[in-house]
């Protein structure tokens, strides 16, 4: 079909030309190379048509894609991986069209707003919210690889592992809505994450759900490969009584049992079981909430000398060993202390890359041994095996490593700029220190769960982030009289 | 001065063309103002907006998406018309039958840019946006080519052959100079094309979107500096050599012009990038997703590159008149025709 619509097109577009060669002599004006400019144009509104046309192939419905980190490190098999995928669709739906599980408590009508293609209906509404919005950056598979992503830093969040910075939670715990909510709303200031606050409630309540979507799915991945891993894949086939079938040669025959839930009522209870693990802290967030106890909450209308007293206890404490914060933030808190952690995102892939590096030099190695041992005229069956075997991992393992953008450092905030991305109000400051920052090297310094205790009382936190808001009205030089005696051993 | 033999054209085409060339700028804005907002598929149907056809569509009494593309719409729809204002005032009194198939061909451009635009929105494909995208500021750059050609000025500058006209001796305008100007007016609109692959790529949905959009984004900064010195290159010889001032002059402000939007484009859609953040520091900038004044600022970007396209192709048809058209003595080397230096 597109074929012969390209080939009617350069037909016509032959038909055009040669029109204008044979009238080209009867011309009367002496400009030629407007004559030229005129054919041209002629031509080139052909071409224009040709490609119009021979463009009208839709391209196809968006997909999601496993998470090859995942795969590859499970070495879960092409057919497994297959599986995975068709367990995930029949779960969650396509891009086009997210099935919300009752068991998530997802909502199906924000999903479909969030999904599919951006288009308005004829109320006006808008529709594919994440497509028109968030796509770019995130990723059709939300995990921070838009084709925006290479250039932004930080890059845009990966979703999959259901793991989000700036929430009022305990680290571990999710986010609750009102913490994507404001996310969304407030942006991230001083990355590349905007503000969505000129959107309806409505079209930002189904962007969080889309997004929460996309990290329960990824987050289901995850489970189900390790599942494969653990529990299935190439075993001995056994008759009815439970003796190896053997082939002709006596081998035992290799069977692979499929990951299909839907047939299997066994595999049917463990995927049940998997998303109850993965919904249960997404339900439970709101219990989670950190709750700053009453009477410790700094009132407004302190005195200077108050908040005076209250900036220098921070600072003592900041630069001290129970809160310890100047060993990342720096002795003056411009984000130059220690520099070289990563997060979590960049952990796994930098964990994945090192194990490929690992991986070629033991090929190498192996290489080496098998070149001795055939010097030596022994047997290297074995060796070779292992070899190839290996030689194959990294075959899977070398475009994925190769595919990751270039891993950065976690670096502290530089807290004398002012800049807060999780948000400027004293609470999300307090909720910075007491839970630190999910999936990334800044701990928490307050209770760890509801009930418990933490490093520092709620009084001393607050002191914290009065000193904190304090920092960027602080000469650089003023904090260092407070630095501990020992902190050349804190920093080591 | 026209010589005796060839008659006096009318006023009409070129007043015309200078109509089109108006109402054109406008709807390569507004275009670019609909990719800005997202709201290309506001509405899923063509010839028709939400089943009512388009002409008496309720436009004024639409609001957001549904106005800035039925505002599309219809300014394309007088650009056609306009264009056959034109094809039929080039019948009636244009005697140059090039001029009158340079008419018809914009004609087509429109048709086709219409149905482009169109199959854009029925087949709801991202790369059909980005060839609309493409096409429209060559339309432009086209309209606006029709009007020195249909002017009084174009009939009245002689050629060198004519060395009895005044102009012959104090004109500057030179064939390295005409090289020069279309050198310009190709990498403007190359410039263009890569633009709209950065803007457009990031919503594709393909595998290698990723990959197009980061070479787009490094060819688009070489391209920026390649047509900057270019330009600026143009409106110096321009200037000096007396040919064209008021288009080359304008040429070079708008580079200055475009090189800051350009910039503030990328800030108002991903902020700083990361080098600049080395230097800069860390900011409490962000931005506002479906802000105007971002939409604003992204789209003139694209309406002042379409404008610096058809402003180069206008000067290199007033320089190509003025030296005739002659075919040079001998054929430079292409080094010399890609640097236009010596």
């Amino acid at each position: 079909m597109r074929r012969r619509a390209a080939g009617r097109l350069i037909a016509v577009v032959a038909e055009a030309t040669q029109y204008i060669q044979r009238h080209q002599n009867n011309s009367t004006i002496p400009d030629r190379a407007m004559k030229l400019t005129s054919r041209y144009s002629v031509l080139f509104t052909a071409a224009t048509a040709l490609v119009a046309l021979v463009g009208c192939e839709q391209a196809p419905a968006p997909r999601f894609h496993l998470n090859p980190v995942v795969m590859v490190s499970n070495e879960i098999s092409p057919e497994y991986q297959q599986e995975v995928a068709n367990v995930l669709a029949a779960m969650f739906g396509t891009p086009d069209a997210p099935y919300a599980l009752p068991e998530s408590g997802l909502n199906q009508q924000r999903l479909t707003l969030a999904a599919g293609a951006a288009w308005s209906d004829k109320q006006g509404v808008d529709r594919g919210l994440y497509r028109k919005h968030c796509v770019h950056c995130h990723g059709i598979n939300g995990d921070g690889r838009g084709p925006t992503a290479r250039f932004l830093n930080p890059y845009p969040r990966d979703y999959r592992q259901g793991v989000f910075k700036f929430k009022t939670t305990f680290n571990p715990a999710k986010p609750t809505d009102a913490d994507l909510r404001r996310v969304l709303n407030n942006g991230v200031p001083g990355t590349s994450m905007p503000s969505f606050s000129l959107l309806t409630e409505s079209e930002v309540d189904a962007l969080l759900e889309y997004v929460k979507y996309l990290s329960i799915r990824g987050e289901m991945e995850t489970k189900l490969a390790q599942y494969v891993y653990d529990e299935l894949g190439e075993a001995e086939k056994e008759d009815e009584n439970g003796n190896p079938v053997l082939d002709e040669d006596g081998n035992p025959v290799m069977e692979r049992p499929p990951f299909d839930p839907a047939t299997n009522p066994e595999q049917g209870e463990v995927v049940k079981e998997i998303l109850t693990e993965v919904m249960a802290p997404w339900q439970e967030a709101s219990d989670q909430v950190i709750v700053p106890a009453e009477d410790g909450i700094p009132e407004d209308n302190r005195t200077p000398e108050e908040i005076g007293e209250s900036v220098a206890k921070g600072r003592e404490l900041f630069y001290g060993t129970k809160a310890n914060c100047f060993t990342c933030h720096g002795p003056t808190g411009l984000g130059d202390g220690q520099q070289n952690d990563y997060d979590i995102w960049s952990k796994e892939q930098k964990a994945f890359q090192d194990a490929t590096a690992q991986l070629q030099e033991s090929i190498v190695s192996q290489q080496k041994e098998i070149a001795r041992l055939g010097r030596e005229g022994k047997e290297t069956d074995e060796e070779e095996a292992k070899l190839a075997a290996d030689e194959a991992t990294l075959a899977l393992r070398q475009p994925v490593a190769h595919s990751f953008y270039p891993i950065r450092n976690a670096i502290p905030r530089n807290l004398r700029k002012g800049v807060y991305r999780g948000g400027r109000r004293r609470l999300d400051l307090y909720c910075r220190v007491s839970a630190g920052i999910a999936g990334t090297p800044m701990p928490g310094v307050g209770a760890a769960a509801p009930g418990a205790q933490g490093t520092l009382s709620d009084e001393e936190i607050w002191n914290v982030v009065d000193y904190v808001l304090n920092l960027p009205y602080e000469p650089a030089s003023n904090p260092q009289p407070a630095l501990p005696w020992n902190s050349d051993q804190i920093a080591n | 001065m026209p010589s005796a033999s060839t008659p006096l054209p009318s006023r009409w085409p070129h007043r015309w063309a200078w109509a089109l060339a108006c109402a054109t700028f406008p709807l390569v804005w507004w275009g670019g103002f609909v990719t800005a907002t997202g709201s290309g598929m506001a509405f899923k149907d063509w010839l028709t907006s939400d089943g009512v056809f388009m002409p008496i569509y309720p436009w004024l009494s639409s609001t957001g998406d549904k106005f800035i593309e039925h505002g599309h719409r219809l300014l394309g729809m007088l650009a056609g018309m306009l264009t056959i204002a034109l094809v039929v005032s080039l019948y009636l009194g244009e005697p140059r039958r090039w001029v009158r198939r340079y008419g018809v061909a914009l004609l087509i451009g429109v048709i086709a840019q219409g149905v482009l635009g169109g199959m854009r929105v029925v087949l709801d494909e991202r790369l059909l946006a980005l060839i609309h995208g493409c096409t429209g500021p060559l339309f432009f750059a086209a309209a606006a080519g029709m009007i020195p050609v249909t002017s009084r000025r174009w009939l009245a500058e002689s050629t060198p052959a004519d060395e009895s006209s005044p102009s012959a001796t104090t004109s500057m305008a030179t064939p390295k100079l005409l090289r020069l100007a279309i050198l310009t007016a190709v990498l403007a609109y190359l410039q263009l094309v890569v633009g709209a692959v950065v803007r457009h790529s990031p919503l594709m949905l393909t595998e290698g979107a990723p990959r197009i959009f980061q070479i787009a984004v490094y060819f688009h900064l070489l391209l920026a500096a390649a047509v900057t010195f270019h330009v600026l290159l143009l409106a110096h010889k321009c200037f000096w050599g007396r040919v064209c001032r008021t288009p080359a002059l304008s040429l070079a402000l708008l580079i200055g012009l475009q090189l800051l939007l350009g910039v503030s484009t990328w800030m108002m859609k991903y902020g700083f990038p990361q080098w600049a953040a080395r230097f800069v520091g860390e900011t409490g900038h962000f931005n506002r997703a479906d802000d105007l004044a971002s939409a604003v600022i992204v789209t003139a970007h694209g309406a002042v590159g379409s404008l610096i396209v058809a402003l180069a192709v206008v000067v290199a048809l007033r320089v190509g008149r003025q030296i005739g058209f002659p075919h040079p003595a001998s054929r430079p080397s292409s080094v010399r025709i890609a640097g236009v230096l010596a």
